[in-house]
């Protein structure tokens, strides 16, 4: 509110006289355009909120509300993936207090709560979970990481699961973020990396800068080092950490990717450490060797640590390189890592529209779909403070002027103060992007969001994308954008009976080439499917789709027509 | 209205209508007062953001209230509400660039084009200010702007010709433009100018990594990670804001940065305050420290004592308390109490080092090479672990390895007088005289009046067997300087005597070698009665 303060009484006449004689006023600047929404448009939704409709009832909640614990404000993870094997994606919802959730879907594509009979429901102060098949039997087993023991779940191919960490020999505790499966060693036997955050001591208390009470930051806390276990013939795991240096260099980690970065058939890691340099770790045949500052992807191209939280593996420039999109703290950029053919990865998020947007948010969970199937990737950002600050309170969401009262800038409800909305961006083609105008009503909900997976739930060929929302409720939206044709590929190894981890599958039409990777890691904290899905446009057919298996061997399987779910398999073809 | 009232009004009205109708200032809107809610906020706060706006409800129209007003807000992160005082600060008052500056720092995140505009009207107000042109740089480059950004830079380097940041944002734009090995030259300059902004460090790997260069750029991630603290340009404008947090945030980040600057009597009084308002054992840690850096290691103790009632396992405070323990020579409860700060973290770089100078004196000295290369472990570029190591393995009498250390000391800070010092001297030891005389010409250029590394200097010159290396005049110069500022100082006179025998000057040479006999006063100058033998034959002495 303005109010006007005259020296003299005599208010309006004085005024009008003044005003009247006087040079015009300098025309005041435009204000910026808001920043993280979508101008306002009347084109429809391309996104539609589908929690209810799908029978999705899962709040995330923590031991005790609002009481500054650290843990409590980085919110857990999901996994959709196919758990009972009916060809239909299930939900798992990881939660910080009470029971994790297993939500089959139903062929009416409803989801049924099945956690109580499915030995899935673990109690532990849950993080985030992964996916893979530890024991090459054809379904996915379950990893879950929690503050406090971490949970190993076999899947009995059934929709119910039996707690095999003892048997595994998994005894890891402290506190686990992300985590993945990969076959490091190539023995055909999937390995597990696991991620782990701080050494947290719950009696430390910090304050905002205000004073209020507030969350701790990691720097209150020393780092830990992450896991490698490697398995052992579907039998068990052994923690081989120290063996490859893991053990010596601890970070606050918390996003993950893995993939052969340095283009030497060999799967690497990148872990995005929370305002630490990230490492990657190159794998060669020595074992790994941490060379993140060397490949250009420990500091940004200030050369500044940023707070990595998640990170994306995705080709975002078309180049047929998998890129990097790390997410980060508020004011600070999330930053667009381009691959320069296998020999080091390159900040180029100036000017690439992604990095000035994300400025006033806190970015996590991040993941690249084709929202419209025209042949290149979107990319979706999951946003929620860690710290009670004012930014982004000016700015309201659906584009008005920047508000000052200090209702707007002072929520009252604590679970409010750290709400942000979520981001999506169109690709506009080599490393450009835009705000996406259609995903309005997706953009301007205000949540404290933190994993975020593109997949397939309803099967219709395009990605939906399932949010989880720190102390509130995971949401399911369904894409409904105008749509071209797809492809969906399967890679499989049937020498080992799964998907065929760190392959990369490649699409070409007579327009354009895209490559995706095969693997279940999605960051932050999330993991999905093994399926690439490819978007076609307007081709009604992929001319060849070609597989580059880990282990360096490429195969081409010829001409496919779109619109269908290919399952490939090494050395024979369409199954 | 009575009759005196109307007239008043009617004057009043006349003397308006001339005033506006002329150039005379208009009469400035001003806007309501921000009140936000302070829900919550620490009472330190709440008096803070409370008294600043009484100034500026007393008077409305003071452009210093309103500003001051807004860096309170600003320091407790009420943006908006700073942004508004900033803005209602700079129509009162359009000559002060702080205003129009702190507001473009408030909004930049959000409002990063109003802010570019905030930015301008700074720079017009104050073109001499770097540190304006360099904030304005680093925005235009987070737009990638560069070539706007360029040009702020080289605005800062005109303002201040030694300006790290400027130097740095020039080569932050030539690696983004492709061009590594003008940001690589351009950085190299800075670290041998300013070897502890972390900044250049972070940057100076970034670049030699594109330059392929992957062990310089590990070297200079290394070195950032043993700065740990980041680094800004001088900045007065901000300062103030920060000196505004009346938080114990505020007062804690305060207490870091002073105790980190050496000013502890500041440090002191910031956690004395956040002893009183938010007691931690980080706090009693931070005021112990300061306690002993100023001399008082009785009272440090008992902080220590305090903080660790509080958190037995408070890490600073362990190592800081072996620290202190060492310093005084209890070697045995220094040696419980870092060890068990290793127990509480086996990755506290400075329990290795301090533990690792426990047990040198203790006379264990493997032990004592084994913490510190755990430390360099930890942190490969830590100049106080190569240097101590360097000096164990010298003790432990493995003088190649000790060189070696010293020179990866030397290569991250050339600056080192005393490292150079100890790394000549190894050098000497091992017959090395050639790499000696660069790293003492180098210490000297550092410490120019260091009549250690002089003399050192000058006995190179007068003794070293390759006669390529002797100077004669330039060892007498440096002797003489020496000589004439400590006259009673046998070794100078020693010295001395030795370069003029090098110049051929053997009667000084025996005249200055006799003052060294009548000035020693130990056994050394049966070395001097060698020379003397060896001058009096009219031969110069040689280095073995």
């Amino acid at each position: 509110m303005t109010t006007r303060v005259l020296r003299t009484g005599c208010y309006g006449f004085c005024l009008a006289l003044v005003s009247g004689c006087s040079e015009a006023p300098p025309t005041a600047a435009a204000p910026d355009p808001p920043i993280g929404v979508s101008a306002p448009k009347s084109e429809p939704d391309c996104l539609v909120d589908i929690t209810h409709q799908a029978g999705l009832a899962f709040i995330h909640q923590v031991p005790a509300e609002h009481n500054f614990s650290m843990p409590d404000i980085l919110g857990s993870g999901a996994a959709a993936f196919d758990a009972n094997l009916d060809g239909r994606l299930d939900l798992y919802l990881v939660n910080s207090r009470g029971a994790n959730r297993l939500y089959l879907q139903r062929a009416d594509g409803r989801l049924e709560d099945t956690t109580s009979s499915s030995g899935a429901g673990d109690l532990g102060y849950g993080m985030g979970s992964t996916l893979g098949d530890i024991d090459n039997d054809g379904d996915l087993d379950l990893y879950v990481t929690n503050l406090g023991q971490d949970v190993l779940l076999r899947n009995n191919g059934d929709g119910t699961f039996e707690d095999v960490s003892a048997a595994w020999g998994i005894n890891i505790e402290d506190w686990s973020v992300s985590s993945g499966f990969f076959d490091y060693d190539q023995d055909g036997w999937l390995d597990l990396y696991v991620v782990k955050y701080v050494d947290y001591d719950p009696s430390k208390r910090c304050a905002s800068i205000s004073g209020r009470p507030d969350y701790c930051g990691p720097t209150a806390f020393p780092p830990v080092a992450d896991l490698l276990l490697r398995n052992h013939a579907g039998q068990r795991f052994e923690n081989v950490s120290n063996q490859f240096g893991f053990a010596d260099k601890p970070r606050a980690g918390l996003g993950l990717a893995i993939a052969d970065f340095n283009n030497n058939d060999r799967l690497d890691l990148l872990v995005a450490n929370d305002g630490e340099e990230n490492q990657l770790w190159l794998h060669t045949a020595e074992g790994f060797s941490e060379l993140g500052v060397a490949f250009g992807v420990a500091v940004n191209q200030l050369g500044r640590t940023e707070a990595g939280m998640g990170v994306v593996l995705a080709d975002l420039n078309g180049d047929l390189e998998l890129d990097l999109l790390l997410t980060h703290l508020e004011n600070e950029s999330n930053t667009l890592y381009l691959n320069r053919n296998g020999t080091g990865l390159e900040d180029r998020s100036g000017g690439s529209g992604l990095a000035m947007a994300s400025l006033p948010w806190t970015g996590f969970g991040v993941d690249a779909l084709d929202l419209d199937l025209d042949g290149d990737l979107e990319i979706a950002i999951a946003n929620g403070k860690v710290r009670f600050t004012n930014l982004g309170r000016t700015g309201a969401a659906d584009g008005d002027e920047p508000r000052t009262s200090s209702s707007a800038s002072q929520p009252q409800d604590t679970s409010e103060r750290y709400a942000e909305p979520n981001l999506i961006f169109d690709n506009l083609g080599q490393g450009k992007f835009e705000k996406l105008a259609c995903a309005r009503t997706f953009t301007d909900r205000r949540r404290t969001s933190r994993g975020l997976l593109a997949a397939d739930y309803d099967g219709d060929g395009d990605a939906d994308l399932l949010i989880t929302n720190n102390q509130g409720p995971a949401e399911l939206w369904e894409n409904v954008s105008p749509r071209g044709n797809w492809l969906s590929v399967r890679a499989i190894d049937p020498g080992l009976g799964r998907d065929a981890i760190g392959a990369i599958v490649r699409v070409h039409t007579n327009e354009s080439s895209q490559v995706r990777p095969i693997s279940h890691v999605r960051s932050y904290l999330m993991a999905g499917e093994a399926t690439a899905l490819f978007g076609l446009g307007t081709n009604q057919l992929a001319d060849s789709v070609e597989i580059h298996w880990p282990g360096g061997d490429w195969e081409s399987f010829g001409v496919h027509r779109s619109n269908q779910t290919l399952v490939l398999e090494k050395g024979r073809g369409a199954r | 209205m009575n009759h005196h009232l109307r007239q008043l009004s009617a004057v009043t009205t006349v003397l308006f209508l001339l005033a506006g109708c002329s150039k005379q200032p208009l009469p400035v809107e001003v806007t309501a007062v921000p009140a936000p809610s302070l829900v919550g906020t620490e009472a330190a706060v709440a008096n803070a953001i409370d008294g600043a706006r009484t100034l500026v409800q007393g008077d409305l129209y003071s452009a210093r209230a309103w500003g001051t007003l807004g860096m309170v807000l600003q320091a407790h992160d009420f943006v908006a509400e700073a942004v508004a005082c900033y803005q209602q600060a700079s129509q009162l008052d359009n000559t002060d660039y702080r205003w129009p500056y702190l507001s473009a720092l408030t909004r930049r995140v959000e409002q990063p084009v109003l802010a570019l505009n905030d930015f301008r009207d700074a720079v017009q107000l104050d073109p001499d200010n770097a540190a304006v042109h360099i904030y304005f740089g680093d925005t235009l480059l987070e737009q990638a702007n560069f070539d706007a950004a360029e040009r702020q830079y080289r605005l800062a380097l005109a303002a201040d010709s030694t300006s790290d940041f400027a130097e740095i944002g020039l080569a932050r734009v030539e690696l983004l433009q492709d061009q590594p090995t003008r940001a690589s030259e351009r950085l190299e300059t800075v670290v041998a100018r300013s070897p502890r902004i972390r900044e250049a460090h972070t940057l100076l790997s970034r670049v030699a990594a594109r330059l392929g260069e992957f062990e310089r750029s590990e070297l200079h991630q290394g070195i950032a990670t043993s700065i740990g603290l980041s680094s800004a340009p001088p900045d007065p404008a901000y300062l103030q804001v920060a000196e505004s947090g009346a938080s114990a945030t505020w007062a804690s980040r305060r207490g870091l940065r002073y105790s980190t600057a050496g000013r502890y009597d500041a440090a002191e009084r910031e956690y004395r305050h956040l002893i009183q308002t938010a007691p931690s054992a980080q706090a009693h840690a931070g005021l112990a420290l300061c306690l002993a850096a100023q001399g008082q290691p009785a009272e440090a103790l008992d902080e220590y004592r305090r903080a660790l009632e509080l958190d037995p396992n408070e890490q600073s405070a362990l190592s800081n308390l072996g620290q202190l323990l060492l310093a005084q020579g209890q070697l045995s409860e220094a040696d419980e109490v870092l060890t068990r700060a290793l127990q509480v973290d086996p990755f506290l770089l400075e329990a290795h080092l301090n533990l690792a100078l426990v047990r040198r004196k203790q006379r264990r000295l493997e032990d004592s090479l084994r913490l510190f290369d755990r430390a360099l472990e930890l942190r490969p570029a830590d100049i106080r672990a190569l240097n101590q190591r360097a000096q164990v393995l010298t003790l432990l009498r493995r003088s190649p390895e000790a060189v070696e250390s010293w020179l990866r000391s030397m290569a991250i800070d050339q600056n080192q007088v005393d490292s150079a010092y100890n790394l000549a001297v190894a050098l000497t030891t091992l017959s090395r005289h050639e790499e000696a005389i660069p790293h003492l010409r180098r210490a000297l250029g550092t410490a120019p009046n260091s009549s250690r590394i002089s003399l050192f200097l000058a006995w190179q010159l007068a003794t070293a067997p390759d006669a390529t290396l002797r100077n004669g005049a330039e060892a007498v110069a440096l002797a003489s300087r020496v000589r004439r500022g400590y006259p009673q100082m046998a070794q100078a006179a020693d010295v001395l005597s030795a370069a003029h025998a090098e110049a051929g000057d053997f009667a000084a040479a025996i005249s200055e070698i006799n003052a060294a006999i009548a000035l020693s006063k130990d056994d050394t100058s049966l070395g001097h009665r060698q020379r003397l033998a060896l001058y009096q034959r009219g031969l110069p002495f040689r280095a073995p």
